[in-house]
């Protein structure tokens, strides 16, 4: 197979992947697109150096991720990440009765959507591959560091977004 | 949500993979043209030498002709290995990896820099003994020196603008994750 049916082959089989994460961060058309293009380009110019010794999906996860870090569409800092108000796939974040009720309630959605959008960089990318349902594992695989200290983090962001979520409730009541 | 629907068409993207493929090619020509042209150099180089030694029977002249041409070898095999290196970033890393790899590519002065002021050095060695006869050694130190020094400080311009705020960006992402 040849550097072309290779990737040809990659890209049809994890488009879907590809196309969530672009979804996750940005919310119009055209960036959507543009970042979709990079993480294409990005698989061309990395696909050399795959030896198979991860597997494909970590590989395509951890370009979409590096991808988005250095995205030259936009400016990282200003991107957003966004979440789908039926999105079923919020549940890692928040408890499925929370969950249940927030999804519910537009407003709190919206409230979700701020306080994400309020995360780091870092914590925007460990969220957003939490949405896709990796495990621990797989997310210390994407992002280098060991699994306990992507336990740490995910950790303190769920209690920092559960913390911000509770005041709001309180002012909603 | 306005959401683009990626059905790109298969036009699309052949156009987009045609335009890696010509990348990828064009990558090819550059690099193997600047290698060829130090490849030729090189041996352009030996025979001078040995020409000029021959006609002048001057020691120098071999001192300064090595001196070149191990300047030129050291440039051959570092060129393309740097050039790949700027040009294709492994984006398939690590996170953690890729920026650190990022943060290191974007130093001004890196331990392997030592390589390229050994070439610059051997290249001055090799100037100063090749021009002595002429008496065109002042001359021509002040001209290399001169032009060392320009690169140097245009390089560093161009540095502090386009490269220090990726590298500052890289470190600031690097202590993020490290941090706990």
């Amino acid at each position: 197979m040849n550097k072309e049916e290779k990737f040809n082959a990659i890209v049809t089989e994890n488009r879907d992947r590809i196309q969530r994460i672009c979804r996750y961060y940005n919310s119009n058309t055209e960036d959507q697109k543009d970042m979709f293009q990079e993480v294409l380009v990005n698989i061309w110019k990395s696909l050399d150096s795959f030896r198979g010794d991860s597997a494909i999906s970590t590989w395509i996860y951890r370009i979409a991720v590096n991808t988005s870090l250095t995205f030259t569409g936009k400016a990282y800092r200003n991107m957003k990440l966004i979440v789908n108000g039926n999105e079923q796939n919020l549940n890692p974040v928040l408890d499925e009765e929370e969950l249940n009720e927030k999804l519910l309630q537009e407003k709190q959605l919206e409230q979700l959507q701020t306080e994400l959008n309020q995360l780091s960089v870092i914590d925007k990318a460990l969220v957003s591959l939490m949405f896709e349902g990796l495990t621990m594992k797989e997310i210390a695989d994407v992002i280098g560091i060991t699994e306990p200290n992507v336990k740490v983090k995910i950790h303190r962001v769920k209690a920092q977004l559960k913390e911000k979520l509770k005041e709001n409730h309180h002012e909603y009541v | 949500m306005n959401t683009y629907n990626f059905k790109i068409l298969n036009a699309e993207f052949d156009q987009l993979v045609g335009k890696l493929k010509t990348e990828d090619a064009s990558y090819a020509t550059l690099s193997r043209g600047i290698q060829i042209v130090y490849w030729i150099l090189i041996p352009f180089f030996i025979f001078m030498t040995i020409r000029h030694y021959n006609d002048s029977g001057d020691f120098k002249q071999i001192i300064g002709g090595a001196c070149m041409v191990l300047s030129f070898l050291i440039f051959a095999l570092f060129f393309g290995k740097y050039y790949k290196e700027y040009k294709y970033v492994d984006y398939s890393l690590p996170t953690l990896l890729m920026l650190k790899k990022a943060a290191y590519r974007y130093k001004p002065f890196q331990g392997r820099t030592i390589w390229i002021i050994v070439a610059l050095a051997l290249m001055d060695f090799g100037l100063f003994y090749n021009n002595q006869e002429e008496g065109l050694v002042l001359e021509t130190q002040v001209m290399f020196i001169g032009a060392i020094l320009f690169g140097l400080i245009v390089g560093l311009i161009l540095w502090y603008f386009k490269y220090k705020p990726l590298r500052d960006d890289a470190l600031r992402l690097i202590a993020e994750i490290e941090g706990n």
